[in-house]
Order: C-alpha cells, then structure tokens, then sequence
C-alpha cells in the first residue's frame, strides 16, 4: 500500500504537544526515573505514539501514579507500562522481579537500581 | 503508522458528519478495522498561552471560549478553581443557580451528541426531534443566563443575575415538556430495529480498556466505571446525586446513558427549584495567590483545571484537562479496533461525543 498522498510529518505537532507544561512536567518525571535526558525520552515518544496518546499522557500518568507498590514507583513501572506505553505488563514484572533478585544476591540498592534502568533502556530500544 | 495492511482508509478531516474537523486514519483489511489514529491540528486556538498572565476577569471570559458546547462547565470549573484558592463562599441561592445552568448546559450538549449520533446513523428523523427538543433547553438557558452559548453567568461568590419566580414556573413547564417528548425519543431509539442494528455490539470499550486509557464522563460509566465528579460536589451531593453507569459498552449504552442523565438533569433541577431559599446571589471577596487542581463533571467528563494565582488576580500558569482528550484517544486505541464494518468508523466516533474544540484547546 502507496502512503497517503497527503501524508504530513506530525514530528513537529508532537514536539508542540509534550512541550506543553503539564506534559513536560510527566516526560521530566519519567526521564529522571530512567536517569535519560528529556530530549532523548520525547524522541522516543514522538516516533512511537500518535497525537492523542500523547495529547492523553498527563491524564494516564496520573492514574498510573496512583497504582504498584513503592518497588515498582522506585523503577517507574507504573509509570512506562500504563502511561506511556514503552513496556508491557510482562516486561515491567519481570524488571522488577530481577530487581528483588539482584539485592537477595547482595547487589546493593544503588547497583541493583542502576541495572534495572539500564535493562528497561534496552528493552524500550528493542 | 506502519503499512501492513490492504486498504488504508482517511476519514476527515472534512466529513459531513463531524462538526468539527479531524482525521481517522485506519488501517484496515477489507471492511474489518484494524487500527486507527486520530489526527489534529487543524483548529488549534493555544487558549492557555492566551490566558497566562493576564487577570482572571479576562480568563473568566476566554476560559468560556475553549468550548462552545460545553461552556457553561469551563465558566464554573474556572471560578470555582479561584474561589478555593482565595476562600470565596458562593451564597447558598447562587449554588443552586449555579447546578441549575451547569445541568441545562449539560443537557443540551447530550441532546446534541445524540442527535449527531442519530444523524450518523441515518436516522435524520429522530435527529432532529433530538435538535428541536435541544433548542427548548437553549431558550431556558437564555431566560435565566441572557445568553444561549457564552453566558459567563458564574462569578467568585455567586452568579450574575437571579431567578425571577415567573421564570421558575416557565423553566419547570419546560421541564415537563422536555419530559414527555424524550421520553417518546427514547423509545422510538430503544425500540427501531434498524437503530439496534447499528448501535447494539458495536464500538465495544471493556472495563478495563476504558480504565488504562482513563476514559471518562458518559463514555465511561457506559462501560461500568463509577466515576462522575458531581459525586463530590457539596450543591450535587446536597441534591442526593448519584451516577447512571450501564454494563453494556457499546455505541448504545453511550448513548442510553446520555439520555437518561438528561432525564436526571431534569430531576436535579427540579430539586434545585425547590430546594433554593430566597437570598442574596452574590458575595464578596478577593482573588489572592495560590494553586490549585480542580475538577469539574463536564457532559463529555472530567475536566481539569490547573492554575496558579497572584495577588493581583492575575492568573500566571494554567493548564486544561478537558474530558475529550482521554475519550477520543479511547475511541482510536479500543473502541474503533476490530470494527466489522468501516461504516461504523463515524458511528462509533460520535458515539464517545469528541470535541474537538475542547481537545484543541
């Protein structure tokens, strides 16, 4: 199938949308979770969601705060598997469950946080 | 949005049964929908950069204008919002005005998102005894307020002109006329095969798709969610408000439950008749500097208003949740997904009641 005659580049839209306060604000949050620059997470976003879901953020990352336990707001599972949509349900229990795992081990809080960000960045690159 | 399908299809952004424009994009293979993807971007108005920094008797006005559906809600949300930062009180009389314009407010934009659904559906008969019955609520929302769409009615501390006693005894007459001719629409909707065949199973949003896209307003609570924030209201509460939820989730449940909140509206206006006290409609009172989140029940659902005050009244940052945000990106992510047939895209649509003066806000 031929693309859309009229088919516009909507990266411009986009960048308009999560500039916009409220939306900054949830990009900024999520950002320092994964301890990623704001730049690179609206990339992300911007090639991956529509308008509306990104028009819609503020309001999911809302709800999304309000839910998982405080392992699972430390990581900002809530926040990338019901509000933005960068992993699945599975992906996030399985970055926590790894989490747990590596402190059981002796891993210390600091390394074992630093390697769960890094592995939710490598799956949201996948 | 990637291609991997037969047939992509465009809806809009000029269709003649939008009102206002946007574009569908969907993706589908033969007439089964695949995916869609809502577009905007053709009436963007950048109303809260308008709005920051400017006094809130400026922001009362152009807050108005973000809808001219539901305009009414954005006048009353607003005000209340700087109300609570500055601990203003309305008088108990303008409290009840206040429900009174906001539930006529309410009901004409639900007659006018039934009558575009019926219109969409080809049903142009009952469209327009929907758009008719729709224009008796315009004229009682004109008697009371002076105006029929921007009334800018609501002010901190009360509202801007009282009820006289003949024009109670007009508004409850057409209460009861406003009764009995839905009453009768309802059942030619409830009843028409053809109406059945178009609503009934179609544009189905489960419960918890519904809830991870934080839909709400009547396109919720027709999949089972409780959540309506006149509940919290302390006037709606006084009144004995509780929400109509239905289970059923699809294009006729939505609609169903727009009629029966009419229905409702008429019951908390009558309430709100009877319950008001002869009394001053105004009180005093300064705006000082604060912020606040503050939610209101819009017709389409929650809205949102973030603001931040100075002491001089000036309002330095806001932000607008309006309800059609989360609905229309419910209506593209779940409810179009899987449509048997591609000429239930715009009945579908409709049936969530977009607005896209209010998402383009």
């Amino acid at each position: 199938m031929n693309r859309y005659l009229y088919e516009k580049d909507l990266r411009q839209m986009k960048l308009i949308i999560l500039e916009s306060r409220r939306h900054d604000a949830a990009v900024m949050e999520l950002a320092a979770t994964l301890g990623i620059k704001r730049q690179q997470l609206r990339k992300i976003l911007i090639e991956r969601s529509d308008m509306m879901f990104l028009e819609n953020l503020p309001a999911r990352c809302d709800a999304a705060r309000e839910t998982g336990d405080d392992t699972e707001r430390l990581l900002g599972i809530p926040l990338l598997t019901q509000a933005f949509h960068l992993l699945s349900r599975e992906e996030g229990v399985s970055v926590r469950e790894q989490y747990l795992q590596r402190i059981q081990s002796g891993t210390t809080l600091e390394g074992a946080l630093l390697e769960a960000q890094m592995e939710i960045l490598e799956m949201i690159k996948r | 949005m990637k291609k991997t399908v037969d047939i992509s299809l465009p809806v809009g952004p000029m269709h003649p049964c939008f009102k206002e424009p946007c574009r569908i994009k969907c993706e589908t293979r033969g007439e089964y929908v695949l995916s869609a993807e809502v577009e905007l971007g053709y009436v963007k108005k950048g109303i809260e950069r308008i709005m920051r920094g400017r006094p809130w008797q400026e922001v009362m006005f152009l807050a108005e204008r973000v809808c001219g559906i539901c305009s009414v809600i954005h006048n009353f949300v607003f005000i209340e919002s700087v109300e609570k930062i500055s601990g203003i009180v309305p008088t108990e009389r303008a409290a009840y005005l206040r429900v009174i314009v906001n539930e006529l407010d309410r009901m004409q934009s639900h007659l006018l998102a039934n009558y575009s659904y019926c219109y969409t559906i080809e049903h142009e008969t009952l469209a327009m005894y929907l758009l008719n019955l729709r224009e008796t609520v315009m004229d009682q929302l004109e008697l009371i307020t002076g105006a029929r769409v921007t009334c800018a009615y609501i002010v901190p501390g009360g509202v801007r002109s009282d009820l006289r006693p003949d024009d109670a005894d007009t508004l409850r007459a057409a209460l009861d006329h406003i009764d009995a001719e839905l009453s009768r629409f309802v059942r030619i909707f409830e009843t028409g095969p053809l109406i059945a065949l178009r609503s009934k199973g179609i544009g189905i949003l489960t419960k918890e798709a519904a809830i991870e896209s934080h839909a709400v307003g009547p396109t919720a609570r027709a999949s089972g969610i409780d959540n309506d924030q006149r509940s919290t209201h302390p006037t709606y509460k006084a009144l004995g408000f509780s929400p109509i939820i239905r289970q059923e989730a699809d294009n006729y449940a939505r609609i169903m439950v727009r009629f029966e909140e009419v229905f409702q509206s008429t019951g908390l206006i009558r309430s709100a008749l009877a319950a008001m006290k002869e009394g001053p409609i105004r009180g005093g009172g300064t705006i000082k500097a604060g912020s606040i989140r503050y939610r209101g029940e819009a017709p389409r659902g929650e809205l949102l208003y973030e603001l931040t005050t100075d002491d001089y009244g000036r309002i330095l940052e806001i932000a607008i949740q309006t309800p059609s945000i989360p609905n229309i990106q419910v209506c593209s992510h779940a409810m179009l997904i899987d449509a048997q047939s591609a000429a239930d895209i715009t009945s579908i649509f409709i049936s969530s009641d977009p607005c896209i003066a209010c998402t383009e806000r």
